[in-house]
């Protein structure tokens, strides 16, 4: 990077910038669908960010005994008691981390968190992007199986929050609350 | 020869020397006798002879007294008493006389026997006189003299020619003495002279005998030595020429020799002057590695100053790299925040959508600032990678300038031995040169002495020849002189 190709792009970072102030309100659906991008037991899966509460880095946990094996622990959240399942394990993907990584709050479920390795990043795609469930193969040649999303080329695994929580619900001991 | 020499001299000395001695005894011994007799011969005369004719002056000076006493008795006058007077005196100085010579014991007995009959004789005659004086009468007189005066003068003549003949024989004594002692010496001085021709006759024979027989044995010497000596200069002669032959030789190639000296020390002066501009060369390269090696450590200080700033500036690119950490981190907890902000705006429904597109704003913001801090760390990657390349290029360049130093310090110590070789070489060189123009002199001293000794020979051949010339000459006078030697030869 030379002074020329760095101004160049801070003009363009500027012009993007000012631009962005002129860019209409989108409608809520758009058709389009914001993702998080994180790396699961060495997989990096799509989440639909709509169907989180939010995202931050894992704080530490509390082990507890249980006959669940995705739960990793409880921990505080913003004053709030959150049981921390291994999102690889409910996946299938894997087994849990050991330790660290990124837990994300589920929407609709603000007691449950998903702690996966790392954060890759965010992407938004269109619906069109999404696959009906189907086995496909994904990064580097490796089936996948379920619902897929199209990213920048690559198909990578959706990973629907619902269907996490419904599994949790059928799993614990007489359908309490997780 | 010299002990035989100096024998024979000994020898000839001492014959001579005993023929001497027995002349001197002889002269002595002559001369002694000579002494004694004339000695004996003086004694004869001056005593003997005096008494006696001192005996015939008493006689005759008492008969002038006698004279005079008769002429006072006759006459009266006293003139004649003064007369007798002297002639007493005169008696009286003779006795003295005598006596002061020396008398013999009969001599000395004889004389006193005078004395007394002279004082009998005075006592008379005075006597007789002062009768005279008093009496005038002359025939009583004339009695009283013939009565006291006459036996008197018997008696005195008496003694004085028993005196004179006592003295006469003394006379004749001593004259015979001398004449014996005289005739002694002569025969001694007989017997002498015949001991001293016998002994020379023999010292003659013995030295003649011993003459012929030495130089008749030295003769011989001789003629074998000058028969030798012709040998010998008839082979020195040879030699001398072969010598001679030789030293031309050696002169000659002496010349060759002190030729190849002088080019020698041409080619020294040549080595120390060729010697001489190599050291200025060396002292000039040492100059100039001294100069380049300046430079280099110079260089050495702006290789490390640069490796420094190199170091430095890593240092800074590390702290470049933190603060884009931080940046990243920045980058990444909006990216967080955004799409959280994007969660809760999609949460809220058709409220959040303002807060989305903000949200939204600020996701991308921050990815683009996640995506400049790769391109940012990349590029400090790339100047990490960058100025440790460098670095490490600078430090391999630091250790080849170091190494460059050390060559210089070897090369430098190089010029420094080669400007010792070359000092020593050239003074070497002009050791060489000093040594060769001595060699040279030495030389020419050498051609010098060598022209001498071939003068030298040449003239050593002239008296080997002369010698033998003299060698021959000397064999003829050793034949000469034998045949005088020894006729019989």
């Amino acid at each position: 990077m030379n002074e020329s190709s760095g101004a160049q792009s801070a003009a363009r970072l500027r012009e993007a910038f000012d631009a962005s102030f002129a860019v209409p309100f989108s409608p809520a659906d758009d058709g389009t669908l914001d993702l998080l991008l994180a790396r699961v037991a060495s997989e990096i899966v799509a989440i639909p960010a709509r169907e989180t509460a939010g995202i931050r880095r894992c704080p530490p946990l509390t082990l507890l005994p249980s006959g669940n094996p995705a739960l990793c622990g409880i921990a505080g959240v913003r004053g709030t008691l959150v049981a921390v399942y291994s999102l690889a394990s409910l996946a299938n993907l894997g087994p849990a981390p050991s330790s660290g990584g990124w837990i994300v709050a589920c929407a609709g479920d603000p007691s449950a968190a998903l702690l996966f390795e790392a954060l890759v990043g965010h992407a938004r795609v269109g619906n069109h992007a999404i696959k009906a469930p189907s086995t496909t193969t994904g990064e580097h040649g490796r089936a996948v199986t379920g619902e897929v999303v199209q990213i920048e080329g690559v198909t990578r695994s959706l990973l629907r929050v619902p269907p996490l929580l419904e599994t949790l619900r059928q799993t614990a001991p007489g359908g309490a609350e997780i | 020869m010299m002990s035989r020499s100096g024998t024979f001299g000994r020898k000839l000395a001492a014959g001579f020397v005993v023929v001497l001695v027995l002349t001197l005894i002889m002269g002595c011994v002559s001369l002694v006798a000579l002494r004694s007799v004339v000695e004996g011969k003086d004694r004869v005369i001056q005593h003997s002879g005096q008494d006696v004719i001192d005996a015939e002056r008493i006689r005759a000076a008492m008969h002038r007294e006698v004279v005079h006493i008769r002429g006072f008795l006759l006459t009266g006058n006293p003139r004649y008493l003064d007369k007798r007077t002297e002639a007493t005196q005169e008696v009286d100085a003779i006795v003295e006389g005598i006596r002061a010579r020396g008398l013999s014991p009969a001599g000395e007995r004889l004389l006193a026997a005078v004395a007394v009959a002279r004082h009998e004789y005075q006592e008379s005659a005075n006597s007789v006189i002062e009768h005279r004086r008093t009496n005038a009468d002359l025939e009583t007189t004339v009695a009283l003299f013939e009565q006291r005066l006459t036996p008197k003068f018997e008696a005195l003549s008496t003694a004085v020619r028993a005196f004179v003949s006592e003295s006469e024989a003394a006379r004749d004594v001593g004259r015979e003495l001398a004449s014996t002692v005289a005739s002694r010496a002569s025969q001694v001085l007989l017997g002498i002279g015949f001991v001293a021709l016998l002994a020379t006759t023999g010292i003659a024979f013995v030295l003649t005998s011993y003459l012929n027989r030495e130089i008749g044995t030295s003769v011989q010497h001789i003629r074998n030595a000058s028969t030798e000596l012709q040998a010998a200069a008839a082979q020195q002669a040879s030699g001398a020429n072969e010598q001679s032959t030789a030293m031309s030789e050696i002169t000659t190639t002496i010349g060759e020799l002190l030729a190849t000296s002088r080019q020698i020390a041409e080619s020294g002066q040549h080595v120390a002057k060729m010697a001489a501009r190599s050291s200025q060369g060396a002292r000039s390269g040492e100059d100039a590695v001294n100069r380049a090696r300046d430079a280099v450590r110079s260089i050495k200080q702006q290789v490390e100053t640069i490796v420094e700033h190199m170091l430095n500036l890593g240092r800074k690119s590390q702290q470049i790299g933190g603060i884009l950490e931080i940046i990243n981190e920045l980058s990444e907890q909006t990216n967080i925040l955004a799409i959280n902000a994007t969660i809760e705006a999609a949460g809220a429904g058709e409220a959040g959508r303002r807060f989305a597109v903000v949200g939204e704003e600020i996701r991308k913001l921050a990815d683009r600032v996640g995506g400049s801090t790769k391109e940012i760390r990349a590029l400090i990657e790339e100047v990490r990678a960058a100025v440790n390349a460098t670095v490490m290029a600078t430090e391999a360049g630091s250790k080849t300038v170091l190494a460059g130093a050390e060559r210089f310090q070897e090369l430098q110590d190089s010029f420094l031995h080669i400007g010792e070789i070359v000092t020593s070489t050239m003074e070497a060189g002009k050791e060489i040169e000093l040594s060769t123009k001595q060699q040279s002199t030495a030389v020419e001293q050498v051609n010098v002495a060598i022209a001498n000794v071939a003068q030298a020979t040449r003239e050593t051949e002239t008296s080997s020849q002369q010698t033998l010339q003299t060698a021959s000459q000397l064999s003829s006078l050793s034949d000469g002189l034998s045949r005088l030697v020894q006729p019989q030869s």
